[in-house]
């Protein structure tokens, strides 16, 4: 690897220490905006659903945004994959047809795709953030278009540390003829500017949810790995793997628990400063039109 | 030295050799393989089967393998990467007429940000721990956190509509070619200040706290305090001892910077109609004009290279330390 | 206070407090002394007892923040005004720094530099104390380099820090301190770091000077071989303040100053264990 990068492998830690390294009132504010928006990530359906929560109709009690939530988790919600959707009629229909039913609704009682009458409207009591130009609840479609964003930070975070420890600590470990092609590699993935290379590839595969993922997670790798080779490398000539090695312990036992646990811990804080730059990454291909908008591609993984 | 600075060079071939397959790669990440070319299985990437004909017959795709790689090779080599599906013109001509306002901006708003933030970074390392300290320190982790974009829109609300004070579209004004010359400086410095803010702030959210946390650490070093001992004035202190090596750390993350101020020129481009790369970017994918968008990327990524080379021949120029590695 | 006493003091230090946080204790307790010109005062004392603090406080180098109370007063020359370091103005001090009282760091590596030559480091202590031409500075240079005892300064002037090893680093650091020719030389443990070989070595370069030039030295230190071997005078530290002062020979009574003794003996203990694995002592 280049002199100026070997040098300055602990930049992006630096950048972390600069940042967020300080135990303050900052950093604990951001830690509950964080747990504040992977909260509304989680519970969406709760807060803003075309459906209510509890509601009891001809006798029988039914959970349907909850069981919306619960579906929309990636394994759990498989089981619940059979259960048909509901369809809870209108006020006035409903009291007409059983006087007895009751519904208790989400704080916002619309979905992110329901069309209202009336588009563009300006904030009111009934739409807090008004409407936009197809008549969709603005509130409902930024409450689960965290959900997107938390989803492609996340997932394509866990992509890019999968391959970046990887390369990183293989490229460490092994040194030499391996160490210098994994480390062109890296170079040659970081010369792309990361949104340039993106674009370049959505041009070619097209929208999806998953295609974001994965070519976020494809190309943001790089840090990863140059953080985790750095400790790797670090940690080979330290004195605690030469007496493991003294009392015969394997490479791939060194490997991994002696070396990689030093490394986790960098690439941990590169990858959540990765799901920041992934979410900016994803905002900004669906700003640029690469992809449809949040909601709506949400709307395709709920219709897949 | 020479050595180290020959080998550095050298060491240039193989990265570019690597980005011309990596491209190579992307474009064979189109769907669809000849037997299912005439197959309604495009239906993901929106192509129609006509654009995709031409896009077979434009890379050649019919040839095998290895002949195919052999000619994106031979033509990227020399930045020859047909003609542009849309107009028809080569490809380099309408990349060299983009590059020069995305290189302005992007070096120029860097040079900038850098002298910037290195002034305010020594007046708050000075006064660590005071109140402008943590004032600007939070300042910069709240300006980190906002997306370029954002700021943009609200700077081209406030500053380009509301006060009516820059103009906020486009390179020049539509009367530049009959203007005096001073005229068209300030007529482009006018062009550039609200996109050039645009950059320059999340630039200096970045730098500010680094270049703090580097002079922080070297003011603690000993040779600082015996620099003060052999009774040298703060001054020759500060620019002879402490900024040399705090700024070292500095030519690294120019090298991480260069790629991310690009990147992030599309969105911002698009926003002001700046005629650079990340528009034509921006245009070619609208366009589907595949010629564009890999040449672009190519292009890029080689002034990455370049960029990445200098940063390492100054590095190994000015730390003693690591000249020989 | 008589006048032939005063004349030969170079050096005095009256109830000298330093706090470094208002909340904490003081890391020097109304602490006194006095060194005469030309003579070697060794302050002895466990690490953490204060006495780099001291040597810091009389270069003025403490950390913004730190609180400073009580003279250190700097005779100057054949006049009798003293001047007061604890309140002198930054410009003046300059001229202090370096050419009245120069400091000799504990780790020597790190006291370098790393990315400026050594030419250039001793050079520009030289520039700055006299008004001379870049090629006469260059040859001041050389001579100091010559007088720690280096063989072949041409060489050494043109390399990096990292290239020396620590025995050489402390011989450019003290070449650096006394290419001012100062009257007073502060030693900050400038043999911790070092081999066996090496720390002989400075110890004798360290009386050198002090011979040819008339220079005094206050030589931090907690080794109590090394200050018998250097120092005309031992003050010992603890717990903040001086305990002992005296002179060397006197330490062998035995009412002295239980830290003093522990010292001693320990240093003592080392000697013997050396002895008896064999090894070479120096």
């Amino acid at each position: 690897m280049s002199v100026a990068s070997r040098v300055g492998e602990d930049i992006i830690l630096r950048r972390s220490t600069s940042i967020a390294g300080k135990r303050s009132v900052l950093t604990k504010f951001a830690w509950v905006v964080a747990l504040c928006v992977v909260f509304v990530a989680v519970l969406a359906p709760l807060l803003a659903w075309h459906q209510p929560i509890v509601c009891k109709y001809q006798g029988t009690y039914d959970f349907p945004a909850v069981v919306d939530t619960v579906r929309q988790i990636p394994v759990l919600g498989s089981y619940l994959e059979k259960s048909k959707p509901f369809r809870f009629p209108t006020f006035d229909a409903r009291k007409t047809l059983d006087p007895d039913s009751f519904a208790i609704w989400p704080p916002i009682p619309f979905g992110p795709i329901e069309l209202m009458a009336d588009a563009n409207l300006s904030s009111s009591r009934a739409h807090w953030l008004g409407t936009d130009d197809r008549g969709r609840d603005v509130l409902a479609r930024l409450i689960h278009g965290t959900r997107v964003s938390v989803r492609v930070g996340l997932y394509s975070m866990l992509l890019a540390g999968a391959i970046g420890i990887v390369v990183g600590a293989v490229a460490g470990f092994f040194g030499g003829m391996c160490d210098w092609v994994c480390s062109r590699f890296i170079e040659i993935v970081m010369c792309f500017p990361a949104f340039f290379l993106i674009l370049a590839v959505m041009a070619w595969i097209g929208e999806g949810l998953t295609g974001v993922i994965l070519v976020i997670g494809f190309t943001q790798w790089t840090s990863i790995a140059r953080l985790v080779r750095a400790e790797v490398v670090r940690g080979r000539e330290a004195d605690f793997v030469m007496a493991a090695r003294s009392y015969g312990a394997s490479n791939t036992h060194i490997l991994i628990r002696h070396l990689l646990p030093g490394a986790l811990g960098p690439a941990v804080v590169a990858m959540t400063f990765g799901v920041a730059d992934a979410i900016l990454l994803e905002a900004g291909l669906s700003w640029v039109g690469v992809w449809r908008s949040v909601a709506d591609a949400f709307v395709g993984l709920d219709a897949a | 030295m020479w050595r180290y600075f020959l080998k550095r060079v050298l060491l240039t071939v193989p990265t570019f050799v690597g980005v011309i397959l990596l491209t190579f790669v992307v474009i064979h990440l189109a769907p669809g393989s000849p037997a299912t070319a005439d197959d309604a299985g495009l239906g993901d990437s929106g192509m129609s089967a006509v654009e995709h004909q031409r896009l077979r017959a434009h890379y050649q795709m019919d040839a095998p393998l290895h002949v195919q790689l052999a000619r994106w090779t031979a033509r990227a080599v020399r930045l020859d990467f047909g003609r542009s599906f849309a107009n028809g013109r080569p490809v380099s001509q309408i990349i060299a007429e983009r590059i020069k306002p995305t290189l302005l901006l992007t070096f120029g708003t860097i040079l900038i940000a850098l002298v910037l933030a290195i002034v305010i970074a020594s007046f708050l390392a000075t006064r660590c721990g005071r109140p402008i300290d943590k004032l600007i320190l939070t300042g910069c982790v709240g300006l980190y956190a906002v997306p370029p974009y954002i700021v943009g829109l609200l700077l081209i609300w406030i500053f380009g509509v509301w006060l009516n004070w820059f103009p906020f579209a486009g390179l020049t004004s539509d009367e530049f070619s009959s203007m005096t010359t001073w005229r068209k400086i300030a007529d482009l410095a006018g062009h550039s200040v609200l996109i050039g803010l645009c950059f320059v702030g999340p630039l200096l959210a970045y730098l500010i706290p680094f270049i703090r946390a580097s002079l922080l650490s070297v003011l603690k070093e000993d040779y600082v305090r015996a620099a003060h001992a052999k009774g040298l004035s703060t001054r020759r202190v500060m620019f002879g001892h402490v900024l040399p090596n705090a700024l070292l750390p500095l030519l690294t993350v120019l090298g991480l910077i260069v790629p991310a101020v690009m990147g992030g020129s599309v969105v911002l481009e698009v926003m002001f109609s700046w005629p650079g790369m990340g528009r034509l970017l921006y245009e070619s994918i609208g366009r589907r004009d595949y010629p564009v968008i890999m040449g672009m990327t190519i292009v890029s990524a080689v002034i990455v290279l370049l960029v990445t080379l200098v940063v390492d021949l100054l590095y190994a120029w000015a730390d003693p330390r690591v000249r020989y590695v | 206070m008589t006048n032939t006493r005063d004349r030969d003091t170079l050096l005095q230090i009256r109830d000298l407090r330093v706090r470094y946080d208002q909340a904490a204790a003081d890391t020097l307790d109304r602490v006194s002394l006095s060194i005469k010109r030309q003579e070697a005062v060794a302050l002895l004392g466990d690490s953490g007892c204060g006495k780099t603090t001291l040597a810091l406080a009389m270069m003025r180098l403490l950390p913004n923040g730190a609180m400073v109370s009580g003279s250190i007063e700097l005779r100057d020359g054949d006049y009798a005004t003293p001047i007061e370091l604890t309140r002198l103005a930054e410009d003046r001090l300059r001229e202090v720094r370096g050419k009245r009282m120069a400091m000799l760091f504990q780790s020597p590596q790190r006291s370098l530099n790393p990315v400026l030559r050594i030419g250039s480091q001793i050079e520009e202590v030289i520039r700055v104390h006299t008004n001379v031409r870049r090629a006469d500075a260059r040859l001041k240079a050389i001579q100091s380099l010559t007088r720690v005892g280096i063989t072949d300064p041409e060489r050494i002037i043109r390399a990096w820090p990292h290239e020396l090893s620590g025995g050489m680093a402390q011989r450019i650091g003290l070449a650096i301190t006394l290419a001012g020719q100062p009257d007073l030389l502060i030693a900050d443990e400038p043999t911790s770091s070092l081999d066996a070989n090496a720390k002989a070595q400075v110890v004798e370069l360290l009386r050198k000077p002090r011979r040819t030039m008339g220079m005094a030295i206050l030589l931090i230190t907690h080794d109590w071989t090394i200050a018998r071997a250097l120092a005309d005078r031992v003050c010992v530290m603890d717990g903040n303040r001086i305990v002992e002062d005296r002179q060397p020979e006197e330490f062998e009574a035995h009412n002295i100053h239980p830290a003093a003794r522990r010292l001693i003996d320990a240093s003592n203990r080392r000697l013997r264990i050396a002895v008896t694995n064999g090894d070479d002592v120096r």
